[in-house]
């Protein structure tokens, strides 16, 4: 069984009488252990597939299942208790709580959390030993980038879900974030989604879903991934 | 302006509701109370001066010790600069209300019409002497028509400047002349003044005037200085008037005197004239009293005999009464007999009548039997004649039958002779012819036949026959027919054969049959016809008896008729015999009841009679006696006619002496000193300026705090909008808009909110704020009960600029530093503020132990310095408003508790109405030592206390005890303060303060008779109601001379005694003129404490608002900045609860140290307005209460939750999706 199902998922925004449907019967799996590149245009639904992927968000029909837990049904407390032990987020913007240091920052995800990694450990490996008590104004954005995948792998979860993970970053810098998603994922096996418009990073992923209008429009698996370091853009 | 930054105005005010609501609350709240507390006083003094100006207030008030007279008056009031002057006469005197024996001082005044004018709340002016307006303070309305009794107790003297005793109340005033609650101090009785009444001026007899009013025709505001000049410019010219006429009304007393002297003088003579008259004519008096004298003996000894004659005559004429008396007792009795026989009479009478009437009874009853009987046997007996005539009926018919039956045989006789005849002939005929009859009798009929038919033969035969029957008479012919008849008529009769033999001896049997049957039936008719007469007999036998008995019945009829008649006759008669016997008995009675009354009449007549002569008697008794007394009085009139002529010598001796005193006397007569005093010397309107002003020092202190808080709001909420709408400003200035364009956004926005806030503020603020003040201080001023309410209107505009300009201010300098910036570097969002190391993170014991979320609000807290100082600015200011108005309560409550649990100990006070003697004193406790516990007796008076030019009044006491502790506790900081030595004082702290003395210093006291004491100052004791000084009676008879007059008592019950009937008994005593009880005194103290409350509950509503406001303000933006955080949060899992936490934490730190921050401002504001309103009289314990602390910091943290609480729906309401945006 798969380790992450949509089945027929539809999600359909109303903002006063225009109903919006964002996603339309979206059907797709994602193995565990597998990096899953979700691309698309902007405003092809990649994002509204995030949120209801991170418990951010619910759907209008159809079923989520992750690690056989049906997320389509959970209530909102429920949904809460999810994003706090399942998932890890990585966001375009970083979203440090910049009264924190790096460490505490990590820290406080690993709080909240049943089974959660050591935060200094944890930033040690994304390469941050040295810039454990530095507050986020004092990193770049690389580094922050480093620390807010610290944040989300700190906690332990079942899947990373990394939104733009190099929108704000310039190529080198995206280049290296993404090569410590792979790392983490083939080392850890963790299974980790990637949302991007940027269709380039498809080459490094292991499945490829192609967004389209709210439709999935395929589902490609790739044979040999290539490693970050060779993929271009 | 473009209409698209007109709209984006608009827009951004509608869009934050939230915040430009809390700007304008914030704004009205500081302006409220910045322009309510202001106003205040200026409305009080206008409200002050408006009634002042409308009662025609005095300016300057004249006082000598002889008074003025009305060319005085006219005098000082054509002073010029003088608008009106008017005389007024006032005197203090006890009183007490008609039925109560407890007595007062009051202070009457005569009613002015011009100045000073008092205004009536209930009830109507006096309009005749008797009448009285008295002060509402003490009497209402309930209290018209009570009187007003001048106590006997008083000075004859100050009694006779009355011309009444008794005053009625017809109506309740308020003077000007007392503003406030004093009513001040006099000689009299206890020394203070219960109430003031005024009366029409002919209510007092005084010639002269006590003091003249003026007002100045340069009037001004009251209090202000313009007002003071003026009248100081007045003041010598009134001063030098005054004197002048004060000594014209001196010499002019001089004058009267001496002529009143010359008068005597006069007199004088025509009393030695009238001396030599009156003694001559006293002499002739004598002369005629004796005359008399002897008179009225002759008249006694004639009086004495007429008596005596009465006494005679009295007797005989009695004894007559009581013979006639005696006889119609003796005729009554026979009467009596009389009737009783009659009574027998009419018994028996009645008894036989009874029997009659029974026998009647009885005998009806069988005549009714009888006649019954009767009609039963003529019943009878008509059924008897019935039967007989029936019978009898029957007879006749059987008669007739027989008749028949005779005359039938008779026939059937006949016939059968006939018969037999005939057939005798026949046979005979026959017989010889060899035939029978009846073949004879056919051939005969054959024969016949032929015969007629002619046959020859047969005529031959029948000529024969014929000739053969003549013999018998017959013929054939006839023999055949009489045979065929007889045949016929058998065979009819049933006899077939016909005519035979044999048929005849059958005719002859029934023939013989029937005369045997008619035998029988006339012998049966035979017995009938006896059987009938008999009975006919009976009947008429039984006809016989009941006609027998009917007579009878009729007699027996005739005589039960009489029988009644009889009774009825015996009925009639007894009935008058019974009417005759009652009327016997009536007259009896009447008779009985005349001779009662003649007894009765008797005696009286004898009494009365007797009694006559008694008094008669008496009478000449008396007049022997008055005779004697006479005689006496003639003797002892002629030693008082000797003795008085020796008196009127002696007395003409003494009037010449007085006269020759009263010349040395106005040698001697002191000019006279007068008082000009002014409007500072009511106590009413200084007091009523002092508690203006001290509304006015409060309205320093509370309006700036809430002005800092409000421009501090103003500045947060105005900075953190600029920054807000940072990168909609780097829009605008790239678009090409000026600086000044945008921040006329800012500008507008801000300033809009503090002109609506500040206007509706300073409106609200002017009214409700002087209102609630104006209640408070109601307890002590009744002059209105309105406030006239005043809008500054400089004040408001001034107000109004200045928070204007001040949010301007604000606004101005969070744009000037964005405007300054390049619109590039705008449209960029601004880096979020660097996390930092706060000072606290040095501190490793105290950074350690806080736990994550502890240090995230920590540095949160530190990071935005603004906010923290804003915060705990506002939450403190609300800690301490609150801990003042509670404070307020505390030292307020605290004193008369502790006045009267720790330091007034006793339980009344008691006035004695004269100094006591040591008499006095043991009648006071022999009557009344039952209700008392212990008691102190002093020396109580009203006296001005004045050390370095300061005065103050004060109540004197001089207790004479060593222990005065049970009475008074003397303490100061717990440690019991002595009793004085000789000239020395204890007195209380407030008056210590307000002279400035300390222990060691010297004071004097002077009381109303003028006299001094000087006093060293040897202890300072607490107390917070009233002054005291307190010294050794010894002291004052030493200083004074004398002894020291005690008329004052302090007591206390004993123990379970009810204080009320305890002081009810001490008002009984003859002794006692008043009894004022502790307990009284401190519930009245209380209420009017009370008045208290309504500050307080002021500034508890105003510290909420305060604190609510800035805790939403704060909150708010807080939140505002801390979305995208918040979102962040949210992403990663938090509960809502955590959520909730992460941020309101802050908010409760910072509440905790706004309350601990409040605390010492509290402390020092509550210092601050209790210096401020210090009431004199009475001093309040500057104190607030461990309990006060911590109900006003457990209601600051309830505010800052209550805001917490309403603001957790917004962080509900956060999208997660927040955190994917971009930073803006």
């Amino acid at each position: 069984m798969a380790f992450v199902e949509f089945k027929n998922v539809k999600k359909t925004y109303v903002i006063g009488e225009v109903q919006i449907e964002a996603l339309r019967d979206a059907t797709f799996t994602i193995e565990k252990g597998e990096i899953c590149v979700i691309v698309g245009a902007s405003g092809a639904g990649k994002t509204t597939l995030l949120n209801i992927l991170g418990g951010m968000d619910t759907l209008t029909s159809g079923t989520v299942l992750l690690d056989g837990e049906e997320i389509s049904r959970l209530n909102s407390k429920q949904l809460t208790t999810y994003r706090r032990l399942d998932v890890g987020f990585v966001f375009q913007f970083y979203n440090l709580i910049q009264n924190l240091t790096a460490l505490e920052n990590v820290e406080l995800s690993a709080q909240i959390c049943q089974d959660p990694l050591d935060a200094e450990t944890v930033l040690r490996e994304v390469g941050l030993g040295e810039r454990l008590d530095n507050f986020p104004a004092q990193l770049s954005g690389g580094e922050q980038q480093r620390v807010a995948i610290a944040r989300a792998l700190a906690k332990n979860p079942k899947l990373l879900l990394c939104d733009e993970p190099t929108g704000a970053l310039d190529y080198n810098t995206g280049k290296a974030i993404l090569q410590l998603l792979q790392d983490t994922s083939r080392k850890t096996g963790m299974t980790v989604v990637i949302i991007t418009h940027n269709s380039a990073l498809t080459a490094m992923a292991d499945r490829v879903i192609r967004v389209k209008s709210g439709m999935v429009t395929s589902v490609r698996c790739n044979e040999n991934p290539l490693p970050v370091s060779e993929i271009e853009w | 302006m473009q209409t698209g930054l007109r709209k984006n105005i608009i827009r951004s005010i509608r869009g934050s509701m939230g915040r430009f609501l809390a700007i304008l609350c914030i704004i009205a709240l500081g302006s409220g109370f910045l322009a309510g507390l202001t106003v205040s006083e200026d409305a009080m003094l206008r409200t002050a001066d408006r009634y002042l100006t409308a009662q025609n207030f005095y300016d300057y008030r004249l006082l000598s010790t002889l008074g003025f007279q009305e060319e005085q008056l006219e005098a000082v009031a054509a002073i010029e600069g003088v608008e009106t002057a008017e005389g007024g006469r006032a005197q203090d005197i006890i009183c007490h209300m008609e039925g109560s024996s407890s007595e007062f001082v009051l202070h009457t005044m005569s009613l002015p019409e011009l100045i000073n004018l008092p205004t009536v709340t209930a009830g109507r002016l006096p309009e005749k002497p008797g009448e009285c307006l008295a002060d509402s303070n003490v009497f209402s309305e309930e209290d018209i028509g009570k009187v007003i009794c001048l106590s006997d107790t008083n000075d004859p003297d100050d009694l006779d400047f009355f011309t009444r005793r008794k005053f009625t109340i017809v109506g309740i005033a308020l003077s000007p002349l007392y503003m406030n609650y004093e009513r001040g101090a006099t000689s009299l009785g206890n020394g203070s003044i219960r109430a003031f009444v005024f009366i029409p001026a002919e209510s007092y007899d005084m010639d002269f005037y006590t003091d003249i009013y003026l007002t100045l025709d340069e009037g001004g505001y009251l209090y202000n200085d313009t007002y003071e000049s003026a009248a100081d410019a007045m003041e010598q010219a009134v001063t030098e008037a005054g004197e002048l006429q004060a000594d014209k009304r001196y010499q002019g007393i001089l004058a009267d005197a001496w002529e009143e002297i010359y008068d005597a003088e006069e007199e004088l003579r025509d009393g030695e004239a009238e001396y030599a008259e009156e003694k001559a004519k006293a002499l002739q008096e004598l002369q005629d009293a004796l005359q008399e004298l002897l008179e009225a003996e002759q008249d006694i000894a004639d009086g004495a005999q007429e008596i005596a004659d009465g006494w005679i005559e009295l007797r005989e004429e009695s004894e007559k009464a009581r013979q006639e008396l005696l006889d119609a007792e003796e005729e009554l009795k026979e009467a009596e007999e009389k009737l009783r026989d009659g009574e027998e009479e009419y018994e028996d009478g009645l008894k036989k009548l009874q029997e009659a009437r029974l026998e009647y009874e009885d005998g009806l009853q069988k005549y009714n039997e009888g006649y019954q009987d009767y009609l039963d046997g003529l019943a009878e007996y008509e059924d008897g004649l019935a039967q007989y005539e029936e019978a009898r009926r029957a007879y006749s018919s059987g008669g007739g039958q027989i008749g028949d039956a005779k005359e039938q045989l008779a026939a059937a006789q006949e016939q059968y002779e006939q018969l037999s005849g005939l057939y005798g002939a026949v046979s005979g005929i026959a017989a010889g012819m060899g035939m029978d009859p009846g073949t004879f009798a056919a051939f005969l009929q054959g024969q016949l036949a032929a015969a007629e038919a002619g046959d020859p033969t047969a005529q031959g035969t029948v000529a024969m026959l014929d000739a053969s029957l003549s013999a018998y008479g017959m013929s054939a012919a006839s023999l055949s027919a009489a045979w065929q008849t007889a045949d016929a008529q058998l065979r009819a009769q049933g006899y077939s054969e016909g005519l035979t033999q044999q048929t005849l001896s059958r005719v002859k049997a029934s023939l013989d049959e029937g005369q045997l049957a008619y035998n029988q039936g006339a012998e049966t008719m035979e017995r009938a016809w006896w059987q009938l007469t008999m009975a006919k007999e009976q009947l008429n036998e039984a006809k016989d008896e009941l006609d027998n008995a009917r007579r009878e019945l009729e007699d027996a009829r005739k005589e039960l008729e009489e029988g009644e008649k009889e009774l009825l006759d015996g009925e009639r008669e007894l009935e008058d015999a019974r009417k005759e016997l009652d009327d016997g008995w009536q007259e009896y009675t009447d008779g009985l009841q005349e001779v009662a009354d003649g007894w009765v009449t008797l005696e009286q007549e004898t009494a009365d009679a007797e009694a006559e002569l008694r008094d008669a008697e008496a009478e000449l008794a008396d007049g022997r006696i008055e005779l004697a007394d006479g005689w006496v009085e003639y003797n002892d009139g002629t030693a008082e006619a000797e003795a008085e002529f020796a008196d009127a010598e002696a007395e003409l001796e003494d009037a010449r002496r007085e006269i020759d005193d009263a010349k040395e006397e106005l040698n001697d007569l002191k000019k006279p000193t007068l008082y000009v005093l002014r409007r500072s010397a009511n106590v009413g309107y200084v007091c009523f300026q002092n508690d203006a002003s001290i509304v006015a020092g409060i309205a320093t202190i509370f309006p700036i705090f809430f002005f800092l808080v409000a421009a501090l709001v103003c500045i947060t909420t105005m900075t953190r909008m600029v920054d807000e709408q940072r990168t909609e400003t780097g829009t605008f200035k790239a678009l090409g808009y000026g600086s000044g364009a945008i921040m006329m956004r800012f500008l507008i926005y801000s300033g809009s909110a503090a002109l609506i806030g500040c206007t509706l503020g300073v409106w609200l603020g002017s009214f409700a704020l002087p209102a609630v003040i104006w209640k408070a201080y109601s307890s002590m001023y009744h002059f209105s009960e309105k406030l006239l309410f005043y809008f500054d209107i400089k004040l408001a505009a001034a107000i109004v600029l200045s928070f204007v300009l001040c949010t301007f201010g604000a606004t101005w300098y969070a744009c000037s530093r964005d405007l300054a910036e390049a619109p590039a570097e705008l449209i960029r969002p601004r880096a979020p503020k660097a996390g930092r190391r706060t000072v606290l993170e040095r501190i490793p014991f105290f950074w350690n132990r806080l736990n994550f979320f502890g240090k995230v609000s920590m540095r949160n807290i530190l990071r935005y310095k603004q906010r923290l100082f804003m915060m705990v600015l506002g939450i403190g200011g609300c800690m301490a408003l609150l801990i003042t108005g509670f404070g307020i309560m505390d030292s307020v409550n605290g004193v008369v508790d502790y006045q009267y649990e720790e330091i007034t100990l006793y339980d009344g006070s008691v006035s004695f109405r004269e100094e006591l003697t040591e008499a006095d004193r043991a009648e006071f406790l022999g009557e009344c030592g039952d209700v008392i516990e212990e008691i102190v007796f002093q020396h109580e008076s009203a006296t001005d206390a004045t050390a370095d030019g300061v005065t103050k009044t004060t109540t004197l006491l001089a207790p004479e005890t060593e222990d005065y502790s049970a009475f008074i506790d003397l303490h100061a900081d717990g440690q019991p303060i002595p009793l004085p030595g000789l000239h020395e004082a204890v007195i209380n702290d407030n008056l210590a303060d307000t002279l400035g003395l300390r222990v060691g210093d010297s004071f004097t006291t002077l009381n109303s008779d003028m006299e001094q004491l000087v006093l060293k100052v040897s202890g300072i004791y607490e107390n917070h109601v009233e002054n005291y000084c307190i010294i050794r009676p010894e002291t004052y008879a030493a200083q004074l001379g004398g002894t020291c007059p005690i008329q004052s008592a302090y007591v206390n019950f004993r123990e379970g005694e009810d204080i009320y009937t305890g002081s009810a008994k001490l008002l009984s005593n003859d002794l006692v003129g008043n009894v004022s009880l502790c307990a009284d005194m401190r519930d009245r103290l209380a209420t009017s404490l009370q008045s208290m409350g309504y500050i307080i509950i002021a500034v508890v509503v105003s510290a909420g608002a305060l604190a609510f406001i800035v805790l939403y303000n704060l909150t708010n933006i807080n939140i505002n900045e801390r979305i995208r955080e918040i979102a962040t949060i949210k992403v990663l899992g938090f509960y809502p609860r955590e959520t909730a936490w992460y941020v309101f934490r802050e908010n409760i730190v910072l509440t905790l140290l706004g309350a601990l921050a409040g605390i010492p401002m509290g402390i020092g504001l509550h210092r601050f307005v209790m210096y401020n309103v210090k009431i004199d009289l009475m001093r309040f314990d500057v104190r607030i209460s461990l309990m006060s602390f911590v109900i006003c910091f457990v209601l600051t943290i309830v505010f800052s939750l209550l805001v917490d609480w309403i603001m957790l729906p917004r962080l509900r309401k956060i999208n997660m999706a927040e955190s994917l945006k971009s930073i803006e």
